[in-house]
């Protein structure tokens, strides 16, 4: 004991407070900078984009008939269509070094062979083509979003879709749809999802069955040659998946990957061939586009950020020879989407970050391609002008002997460079005075303002400040470690034997930390927490056979405490075969399907029967406690709770969403459980009558029952139907783990019986069907109860539905609290020892196994940042790990709360009671 | 699974209940025999307990499936189980030996 009075109670939450705040430091400064927000522009960009920023013009164009949006933007513009229709020919997975070569090098022989086609279009002139390097990750998906808005998408553009797949942003297909384009895709479906009713005929092909190499390019083929021949489509898409699968099986080498190039040259040339047939002069052509959403690693896979994923290829071709340009072919793929739009005019997307291929617009005079630039220019600008406030250009003086620093000045002061000399230009041209040095001056001007605009504009949404994320994670590891540290500090004990479940339950935490480093396994993470907590209980279960053997069978309640942990046990089965969850084998039967299959009845009436199984789990597991003098207590407390029970009951059989019914059960549970926190420790008679103990103990279990109850009870209205089995069999799961603690017998460390709690809860969240997807959060029930939109509401809801069962287990502790303390103390009660001894474990415990896993997670995370599965699993798994940390501090902070609150009126009870009769 | 952990301990300690208690309820076995039915026993649980780990991860081969991951689990346990429990058996055997002489 003499070790423990260094750290008092007053010096432990110090220190415990602290922590926690150092962890919530770094975690905020972990997610600024790895979750960046960039601001973006809403809406789609119209008319105001032919004129300067601060101009806005009156008209309103959605009023106008796409015929009439096109003439106007032409007008605008100033710039003639150079062609009037456009087929994007898509080759997944094509690297562009097997078209262009690389570093001035020609392309390997046998691709060189197996495109012949295409190798004298690009040696005559008559195409150009550019490596478009791609951002990570090298996925289909992002990529074709990248490719057709010019921006470059992270996390929180994937997570703020999260319930639908279309592509709301601007876009060069939404845009091109507004002039009244029609639309034709053949190819993967992908396409369909993203544009969900825009497409005028297509044929959509599933990207599922990778081994296909054959099949899936001949459904686009096959309706090439009726395509090519009707003229009622404006934009066609083929999206060949074939070469992607092709590398998937054998690599880049692969012996099928020559003879679908060939394929896709047979496919370029009857394109061109009908393209150059259909031209007629002085009537604007149509564009072949052939781009590559990304390239391949030598093994055919892609999705990271090497230079062979990232590779991709943009070639334009057309019926015409482009004019002889020098060389410089190297670009973003974002900036397809500007280009596009410029050849067709249409307004270039709003959060465009790319700029313009000249080379393409080699048709047009000095002074059209000039305009092209000022209308990239202007749109850049506008972005930029959203990350600073308070920007506006024309403020700013710039001399040139200002020093190039980063930030809004020097953007605006290199665009003022290039308009002044752009406007000098202009006017000498205008005199007609040919002048050559001067047009490349101005070109320069404005490629240097763009260069750096759009490098800083793409840096903002792909760069990880290291040194941000470096101290955040230090940070959070810090506190870690000084929780750690403090409950190594509150042991009493050091000495004594550690018994298998001991180091199991240690162990548990190492073998989690591990699987979070494999992608399966957090995606099947249920799988883990329910292996886990079941060897945990089997352990248990042994370790009370061990003692039982040892002691023989007078020990008190052995036959209770088996039964219990049996009962953990197979409610533990039956909650794993519940939902299948996870991701890779959701299509397996469990028995949710099971029941949704046999009909709402049947759902219901479990529903009601779940109810009722809960009310009688509560009401015995309190009569079981209490002994029967309480009966007083006993009865208010039923009383109180039955009102609620009774409107939910009575909800439930209806069936219908009666708001205001709910939301007097809302307000009634909360005021019952407020009302017996705050009443209770007064009105509880200070000493037992019969056994002359403090009921102190007694008094906190009842508190800790309300909140299970009334838990349990919000649970049972907000859960779906078919979750109400489950919860309830949590509830039992719970309910039996405290009872087998409280059994005595076993004498079972207090860290190791918070734990056992911890890891129940994690593993019961599993069991209602939650996942580590963002898809399964039930966000039908954040309403449930809600008369007006309130976001703050439905984001509490859908965090009660969600984090139910963590709860759940943290608000449980309460029910088997070591309150040894209290009795043992003097008469001159010391409040912060017995608040030390009684909450030191139940609330550092879960702090503690919380942070390991969120530094460990958050760790795995970085290390991760250019994966594959970045974005799809492990960021909605580290949203998860911060909402469960939160949950962690909820629960932590009630149950310190409301322990620190009885226990001084307790000890000020006490402290009356002596003085009044010393 | 039983034929690992069960049988070899019925044919050695028949009903005698004392035995089985010291051997599998207290883990103090005596002897060569007892540790060769204890070890390859527990080794067998073990072994079946790290079998199942390769279960959830998507590699798509035939053995990850129930229940022959977890088999392969136990035979492995078993067998090293069995390795360990003759090595020490020899060992006893050296050093008894060692003290005879």
């Amino acid at each position: 004991m003499s070790n423990n009075n260094k750290l008092t109670c007053a010096k432990l939450t110090l220190f415990t407070v602290s922590a926690v705040i150092i962890q919530i430091i770094g975690l905020s400064l972990f997610i600024v900078g790895f979750f960046p927000v960039k601001p973006t522009l809403s809406g789609m960009s119209g008319l105001e984009s032919f004129s300067p920023p601060g101009f806005d013009p009156a008209q309103n164009i959605s009023t106008l008939p796409p015929e009439k949006l096109k003439s106007v933007y032409q007008e605008l513009s100033g710039v003639p269509p150079l062609f009037d229709r456009l087929i994007l020919m898509v080759i997944d997975g094509l690297p562009a070094e097997f078209v262009l070569g690389r570093n001035e090098k020609p392309p390997p022989k046998v691709f060189m062979e197996a495109m012949p086609y295409t190798q004298s279009l690009l040696g005559s002139g008559i195409a150009i083509g550019y490596h478009a390097k791609a951002a990570p990750p090298t996925v289909t998906m992002p990529r074709l979003k990248a490719m057709v808005s010019g921006a470059i998408g992270g996390f929180l553009d994937v997570a703020s879709n999260f319930n639908t797949q279309a592509f709301l942003d601007d876009n060069i297909i939404a845009q091109l749809r507004r002039i009244g384009w029609k639309m034709v895709m053949l190819g993967d479906e992908t396409w369909l999802k993203l544009f969900p009713n825009m497409f005028d005929r297509h044929d959509g092909v599933s990207s599922f069955f990778v081994k296909d190499t054959i099949q899936v390019d001949y459904n686009v083929s096959r309706h090439l040659d009726k395509e090519l021949g009707s003229t009622d489509w404006d934009l066609l898409i083929l999206h060949y998946l074939g070469l992607d699968h092709v590398g998937h099986i054998g690599g880049r080498n692969s012996i099928l990957m020559a003879p679908k190039l060939e394929e896709m040259d047979e496919v370029i040339k009857k394109i061109h061939s009908s393209i150059i047939q259909t031209h007629k002069v002085d009537e604007g052509g149509t564009l072949l586009m052939i781009v590559s959403d990304h390239g391949m690693t030598e093994s055919g896979n892609h999705g990271g950020s090497s230079f062979e994923e990232t590779d991709s290829l943009a070639l334009f071709a057309s019926a015409q020879k482009f004019r002889d340009v020098e060389n410089r072919k190297e670009a973003y793929q974002v900036d397809i989407a500007s280009t596009v739009a410029l050849l067709f005019g249409v307004p270039i997307p709003v959060n465009n970050v790319g700029t313009v291929m000249s080379q393409v617009f080699t048709f047009l005079e000095d002074e059209q391609q000039l305009r092209l630039l000022e209308l990239n220019s202007w749109q850049l600008l506008r972005l930029i002008q959203t990350h600073f406030s308070e920007f506006r250009c024309a403020r700013f003086s710039c001399d040139s002997s200002n020093d190039k620093t980063d930030g809004a000045e020097s953007f605006c002061c290199s665009y003022l460079a290039a308009a002044s000399l752009h406007r000098s230009w202009a006017s000498k041209n205008s005199s007609r005075s040919v002048d050559e040095d001067g047009y490349m001056s101005v070109v320069l001007a404005y490629r240097d303002f763009l260069g750096t605009a759009s490098e800083w504009l793409s840096s903002r949404s792909t760069d990880k400040p290291i040194r941000l994320l470096a101290l955040g994670i230090f940070a959070m590891a810090l506190s870690c470690l000084v929780l750690t540290s403090l409950l190594f500090l509150l042991d009493q004990k050091v000495n004594s034997k550690w018994h298998l479940d001991e180091s199991f339950i240690v162990a548990v935490i190492f073998i989690l930390v591990l699987s979070m480093g494999s992608s399966s396994m957090i995606e099947e993470e249920q799988y883990i927490w329910h292996f886990m907590t079941s060897s945990l209980y089997f352990l248990l279960l042994r370790r009370t056979i061990q003692s039982i053997i040892t002691n023989g069978k007078q020990s008190r309640g052995s036959s209770d405490r088996i039964y219990s942990i049996i009962a953990v046990l197979i409610c533990g089965r039956i909650l794993r075969g519940w939902h299948q969850g996870g991701v890779n084998w959701t299509y397996l039967t469990d028995i949710s399907k099971l029941l949704e299959k046999k009909g709402t009845v049947y759902i219901n009436s479990l529903h009601l029967l779940s109810v009722i199984f809960i009310i009688v789990c509560l009401a015995f597991i309190l009569l079981a406690k209490l002994p029967k003098r309480r009966f007083s207590v006993v009865l208010l407390l039923l009383l109180v709770y039955l009102f609620p029970v009774l409107m939910i009951l009575t909800q439930i059989s209806t069936n219908q969403d009666d708001t205001r019914l709910i939301q007097m059960i809302y307000a009634l549970i909360g005021i019952s459980t407020v009302g017996i926190l705050v009443a209770l420790p007064w009105l509880m008679p200070l000493l037992d009558p019969v056994s002359k103990e403090y009921s102190f103990g007694d008094a906190v279990y009842v508190i800790g029952w309300c909140y299970v109850s009334s838990w349990s009870l919000l649970q049972m209205l907000l859960q779906q139907p078919v979750n109400s089995m489950p919860t309830a069999l949590l509830l039992v799961q719970v309910l039996a783990t405290i009872r087998y603690f409280s059994q005595g017998g076993v004498h079972i460390k207090q860290w190791v019986k918070v734990a056992s709690l911890y890891y129940v809860g994690m593993a019961g969240h599993f069991g209602l069907g939650n996942t580590n997807t963002l898809a399964t959060i039930d966000v039908a029930g954040a309403f449930i109860g809600i008369s007006s939109h309130s976001t703050i509401i439905s984001g509490i809801l859908m965090f009660i539905i969600t984090y139910a069962s963590p709860m759940l287990a943290l608000l449980s502790m309460l029910m088997d609290f070591d309150v040894r303390a209290f009795a043992n103390s003097d008469e001159n009660v010391d409040l912060g020892h017995i608040l030390k001894m009684t909450l030191g474990y139940p609330c550092l415990v879960p702090l503690v196994l919380n942070s390991i896993l969120l530094v460990a997670y958050t760790i795995v995370l970085l290390l991760m940042r250019n994966h594959l599965f970045v974005w799809s699993v492990f960021s909605p798994k580290y949203m998860y790990v911060c909402a469960t940390t939160v949950c962690v501090y909820i629960g932590v902070s009630i149950v310190a709360l409301s322990v620190t609150y009885t226990c001084v009126v307790f000890a000020t009870r006490r402290k009356l009671k002596c003085s009044t009769s010393g | 699974m039983s034929v690992f952990t069960f049988t070899p301990a019925a044919c050695v300690f028949g009903s005698s209940w004392a035995d089985w208690h010291r051997v599998f309820a207290h883990t103090k076995p005596i002897g060569c025999t007892d540790f060769m039915i204890c070890l390859p026993a527990y080794g067998a649980v073990i072994g079946a307990w790290f079998g199942a780990w390769p279960m959830p991860l998507d590699w798509e081969r035939q053995w990850q499936e129930w229940p022959i991951c977890v088999t392969y689990g136990a035979i492995l346990g078993y067998l090293v189980g069995m390795v360990l429990s003759s090595g020490l058996a020899i060992f006893h055997n050296r050093r008894k030996h060692e003290k005879g002489d």
